[in-house]
């Protein structure tokens, strides 16, 4: 018990974490103060992680992890990594919705309840090496992240954008739960290393050994079991990138970003991102990813991701283009950052796989896919945190048209908004162009020229709608009598900020540093994480 | 080939029949009566045998659940839902032409050569079934030592459903007096539930009962 407090421990605080804060918003007299507590529990949620750090590298830590977390959950660096990344997008997040729902009277406790219960669900899914801890670290964040986009609840668009994300997101839900039905009745096992091993072997059937057609009869179970799990694959890949809004399963996307308030939505662009990826980098490379050995029969994998990846770029730019709203734009153009970071699972499993020892080249990929995740969270928390800056209540900057002018005059906002938006669009010296890097290296190192020329061209594409915002911001005047975006004044929000642009230049300067640690990460979950049998005997029973 | 052992002793044997057949003469009550309570209670019956073949396979666990969440839960919410709508659920001529008759027939015929084929042809590998297998012990000490994670895991996310709902739920009341900054909110929303009309009404009443005395 004590081992899996320890070896639990950002999870564990933002549970109790988030229970206290239950309590404390019950018995307080007057709603808010409490988005600082709750930025601080996701703090120390990061903080816990990187004190963990060092343990993950430790053989006999780890296998007192292993038999502690007894197969549901992964003790290594990657877990890690990303639970950093979580908590540092949810802390952050956190901190711009401490203003906001202030300024814009939907200030109410649950908001930062349902945030730290939201980010536990993340780390869940982020750690889980069992489909049923995936199912239900994936159903705890996004239960969560429903109600968010319906906070405002006396608006339509916030109502609509929460029915529709429910209404798909419960329908993506059992497609995946359906796959991992299929999954478990083809191998008798649930957990990640369980089935990739089961998979592994060729059907075995000693109880009709030596009778007539049993040749025969295992033959036709062998086919059966090949198609049925492509058809699994298929459809845990289908739910996982609903949850990343990758086309062709985006439809939610603009409309639930838009609807949900702002820091919701920045919370739902960057932590919902780095657990489902985070998910899908476990499944598709842990189990799937052996795209040459026996296991090959679902290994055809990167060759329907690269469609996903593909798609998600040239349509979400595409799109994007033709916004006139700014939040729908974001929204956009996550969805094609999405597909910048499927582009990089593409080129993982090529080589040797992660799971069987790991390639050079696989590793830097999925190296490439976490530094992406972590620029991507500071990136885009700084954009719609200096988009909830520029606007205030009833004068919000939403569409292009609400920013014209605002260069002249509010400099210092207009300058924050250029900064993180430069760095969504990959410029150096900020971090979204190492992110880009990293992933167009890696494709050319695998021996993908064209996926990669294909990232530079959608980066191209990209470019033109971000720049957009600052000519908006300081080339246009204003319409005679439209409606202006007036930054509100908020020493927090300020301060957030400057903190995540501090984030975003020290990535950018030491990119290497960084891209280490990601590399560090992968290389050690690389290590063949042993099978817990399922019927293993109860583990730590201390 | 490891598949449910059958009844060992003639009284399990009895008890597998009575209730068999109770869950099949419970089935047909519930899709051949018109009336929706009457249907419902055939489904009560079907699954309170069900319950019982389970206990009877020796699935203390699943048995129990089975009487909790199908019995307790979902046929009462059936009930309440046919109680609310009233005469107006009660509809005969709804889905009972040729056409719906025809398509509900190809569809159970489907599924049931889907069963039996599956039942032929495909063998999951299940585990040899022991006679701890499915009791509360069992699943209580899996639950509890192996389990433990998703168990508690499994308690958050009723948490946060719950606070979910509240936090939308209460929003619609709360703070109504507010204007809405979002332009793009219709007033339906801002508003409750017409209070004027039913003051209104209220009033009403009360002027015509004063009126007769």
């Amino acid at each position: 018990m004590k081992d899996l407090l320890l070896y639990l421990l950002p999870i564990v605080i933002l549970f109790i974490g988030g229970f206290t804060l239950m309590l404390v918003d019950a018995f307080q007299k007057e709603e808010g103060g409490l988005a600082v507590p709750t930025a601080m529990l996701h703090f120390a949620a990061a903080a816990a992680a990187l004190a963990l750090w060092p343990y993950a590298g430790n053989a006999a830590d780890l296998a007192r992890a292993q038999v502690a977390f007894n197969g549901w959950l992964a003790f290594d660096r990657t877990t890690l990594f990303l639970d950093i990344t979580i908590a540092l997008g949810g802390g952050l997040t956190t901190l711009l919705a401490g203003s906001y729902l202030a300024e814009h009277k939907l200030e109410r406790g649950e908001f930062y309840t349902l945030i730290t219960f939201a980010s536990a669900g993340c780390m869940m899914l982020a750690g889980a090496t069992d489909l049923i801890m995936l199912f239900i670290g994936l159903e705890t964040l996004s239960l969560g992240v429903y109600a968010l986009t319906g906070f405002r609840r006396t608006s339509a668009r916030s109502q609509e954008g929460a029915l529709k994300y429910f209404l798909l997101g419960s329908f993506a839900a059992a497609l995946l739960l359906y796959g991992s039905a299929l999954l478990y009745g083809m191998t008798g096992h649930t957990d990640l290393a369980g089935i990739r091993d089961a998979l592994g072997r060729a059907v075995e059937m000693p109880a009709i050994a030596g009778q007539e057609g049993a040749a025969q009869f295992v033959a036709v179970q062998q086919t059966v079991r090949d198609r049925v799990t492509i058809l699994a694959m298929v459809l845990v890949v289908a739910g996982l990138a609903f949850k990343v809004g990758s086309v062709p399963f985006h439809m939610w996307t603009p409309d639930a970003y838009e609807g949900a308030p702002t820091p919701a939505t920045a919370y739902m662009a960057v932590t919902v991102k780095a657990a489902a990826f985070g998910a899908m980098l476990r499944v598709l490379i842990g189990v799937f990813g052996d795209t040459s050995g026996p296991a090959s029969l679902a290994g055809g994998w990167p060759g329907l991701l690269v469609w996903l990846a593909v798609l998600s770029m040239l349509i979400g730019n595409l799109v994007a283009l033709a916004q006139s709203s700014v939040k729908r734009m974001l929204a956009y153009s996550s969805i094609a950052h999405g597909g910048y970071i499927l582009a990089a699972f593409v080129v993982a499993p090529r080589a040797e796989s992660l799971a069987g020892g790991g390639g050079s080249v696989g590793q830097s990929a999925a190296a490439a896919v976490l530094f992406y995740l972590l620029a991507y969270t500071v990136s885009n928390v700084g954009a719609f945190g200096a988009l909830i800056l520029a606007g205030s209540r009833g004068k919000e900057a939403v569409s292009y048209e609400d920013l014209a002018g605002l260069g002249k005059r509010h400099p210092a906002v207009a300058l924050a908004l250029s900064f993180f938006v430069l760095s969504l669009a990959g410029m150096p010296p900020t971090v979204g162009f190492f992110a880009k890097y990293n992933v167009i290296r890696s494709a050319i190192e695998a021996g993908y020229p064209w996926l990669a020329l294909a990232v530079v061209i959608n980066s191209a594409i990209g470019v033109y709608y971000y720049l957009r915002v600052m000519v908006k911001m300081y080339m246009h005047d204003p319409q005679p009598g439209a409606v202006r975006a007036e930054p509100m004044s908020s020493p927090g929000i300020s301060l957030t900020l400057i903190a995540t642009a501090g984030m975003v230049l020290a990535l950018g300067m030491m990119p290497q540093r960084f891209y280490g640690y990601a590399l560090e990460a992968v290389k050690l979950a690389a290590a063949p994480i042993a099978a817990a049998p399922a019927d293993a005997p109860p583990a730590n029973a201390n | 080939m490891p598949t449910l052992r059958p009844p060992s002793t003639t009284l399990e044997t009895v008890v597998f029949v009575f209730f068999a057949a109770l869950a099949v003469l419970g089935a047909f009550g519930t899709i051949l009566s018109r009336n929706p309570i009457r249907a419902a209670v055939g489904l009560f019956v079907h699954i309170v045998a069900l319950a019982a073949l389970y206990l009877n396979l020796g699935a203390h666990f699943l048995g129990v659940i089975q009487l909790l969440v199908y019995a307790g839960a979902v046929v009462v919410l059936f009930v309440f839902v046919i109680m609310l709508l009233g005469p107006a659920a009660n509809s005969p001529k709804d889905g009972r032409g040729i056409g719906s008759r025809g398509a509900a027939l190809i569809g159970v015929a489907g599924i049931a050569a889907g069963l039996i084929s599956t039942l032929q042809y495909v063998r999951l590998p299940l585990p040899e079934r022991t006679d701890s297998f499915g009791t509360m012990n069992v699943v209580g000490s899996f639950l509890f030592k192996q389990g433990v994670i998703p168990f508690e895991m499994i308690g958050v996310t009723l948490v946060i459903a719950v606070v979910g709902a509240f936090a939308i739920a209460r929003g619609k009341h709360e703070r109504r007096a507010l204007t809405d900054p979002d332009p793009t909110a219709p007033e339906k929303l801002a508003e409750g539930p017409e209070p004027d009309a039913k003051s209104a009404k209220k009033t009403a009443a009360k002027q015509s009962a004063e009126g007769h005395s």
